[in-house]
């Protein structure tokens, strides 16, 4: 094929502006980092009360824009990237191995698997099919969404980098021992009884080494692209919410219910209802914090929240039945709690 | 030739089911497209990943969007 213009054009919108994008989100995240300042103009609100009721959102929506832009330029970029770079075919003959270091594997892959959410079950299903076992796809489970990447970005972002570290650590040690614990139960043991009758239907045929770069930057795009249009509507709906909870939820509320131990404990409960996986949660959280909530208890609801989420528990019940379901959900709850407190009593 | 296209119904699930539509339309293969949502069916596939793309019983593409053009060479 000879090159002209319509092909250097091509290249340069599928090839180098994926790349470009990517560059200059982390840029705009690493200028804020090693500056405190922005690499440009933040709108600020000032004070929420002095806006009409139907302003709040408007102006609260309009300030994140302007200040949280770059950092999910990056974030979105970087889940297209891993998720048509990273071969996830290849990965699956070590989540399966069926000793105990596929709990661990299974912690640590889970980020790199899942960017959306919404393909989180059919792995977990796909896992135990394939013969992962399924205390080791219960690890996966609970990790993926507390260690995704675009969270974690976001996370270290708006709230902090110690906070986001927490985070993903102590829910790293969490979903092994749930998933281990998982593993001892008569619901698990039937589980695997009755997927073992599951035979899997197909033969796998992914070319995965046989893209080319760029096929998989343009890959990258579209994934990313794609993710951008599922978060954005509930985004925006969430920030609407969270702005009034920002201007009207009293400071005297949160100082008494979501500090200390009792914020600790309340926390780990009110993820359950709470939690959408679509980074509203991260914005809660701020808003929460400036109203004067213990870093401890928002730890405690990043951990537990999306472990025990309404919606992936109905999506995991449909597969695996409600008692195993319940049994790692409970776990969550107690394992989010023993973290938040240990953290309240370490670090404060 | 028979396609399934494996995804709970996500944006990106959609996507792919555009673009292998139009692969087929443009290629003009006689293909049966067809949408598994159902959870436990998707993973009775064993893929590590939707939306997934599965061509005469055999998985082509797991987790990943794919161009129409990508498609095209798995038609033919």
């Amino acid at each position: 094929m000879a090159i002209d213009k319509q092909t250097i054009a091509n290249y340069l919108k599928n090839v180098i502006l994926p790349w470009l994008l990517l560059a200059f989100g982390l840029f705009t995240v690493i200028y804020k980092t090693a500056t405190g300042a922005n690499l440009f103009p933040v709108y600020h609100y000032g004070k929420l009360e002095d806006y009409a009721l139907y302003e709040i959102p408007y102006v609260y929506i309009l300030s994140y824009a302007t200040r949280a832009w770059g950092t999910l330029l990056f974030a979105f970029m970087l889940g297209g990237v891993i998720a048509a770079f990273v071969p996830r075919e290849q990965m699956k003959k070590y989540l399966t191995s069926s000793n105990f270091s596929s709990y661990f594997l299974a912690a640590l892959l889970a980020p790199v698997m899942t960017v959306c959410s919404c393909a989180m079950i059919p792995i977990f299903g796909g896992l135990i099919v394939a013969g992962a076992g399924v205390g080791p796809a219960v690890t996966f489970l609970l990790m993926a969404p507390a260690a995704n990447f675009i969270a974690v970005i976001t996370t270290i972002d708006l709230i902090s980098l110690e906070l986001a570290l927490a985070r993903v650590i102590l829910a790293f040690f969490a979903a092994i021992i749930i998933g281990y614990l998982v593993s001892l139960t008569r619901a698990a043991r039937a589980v695997e009884e009755r997927f073992a009758g599951v035979k899997k239907l197909v033969e796998i045929d992914i070319g995965e080494s046989r893209e080319t770069f760029a096929q998989k930057t343009g890959n990258a795009f579209r994934e990313a692209g794609g993710l951008l249009k599922k978060v954005t509507p509930y985004l925006l709906l969430g920030l609407f919410i969270v702005s009034y909870v920002d201007a009207f939820l009293p400071p005297e509320i949160v100082a008494r219910y979501l500090t200390g131990v009792t914020g600790v404990g309340l926390s780990a409960l009110l993820g359950v209802p709470l939690y959408t996986p679509t980074l509203v949660e991260i914005f809660l959280i701020r808003a929460l914090l400036d109203l004067g909530m213990d870093p401890a208890a928002a730890l405690t609801f990043l951990i537990a929240a999306p472990m025990a989420s309404i919606p992936s528990m109905m999506g995991v019940a449909s597969l695996v039945g409600r008692q195993l379901v319940f049994n790692y959900a409970v776990l969550s709850i107690i394992m989010a709690f023993i973290a938040g407190t240990f953290y309240l009593y370490i670090f404060n | 030739m028979d396609i399934k296209i494996l995804g709970p119904g996500c944006p990106r699930c959609e996507q792919v089911h555009k673009a292998v539509m139009e692969a087929v339309r443009e290629t003009g293969v006689e293909a049966s497209v067809e949408k598994v949502t159902d959870t436990m069916q998707i993973a009775s596939y064993g893929v590590l990943g939707t939306p997934a793309i599965v061509i005469d019983g055999k998985v082509k593409s797991a987790g990943k969007i794919p161009t129409k053009d990508q498609v095209k060479e798995w038609l033919s």
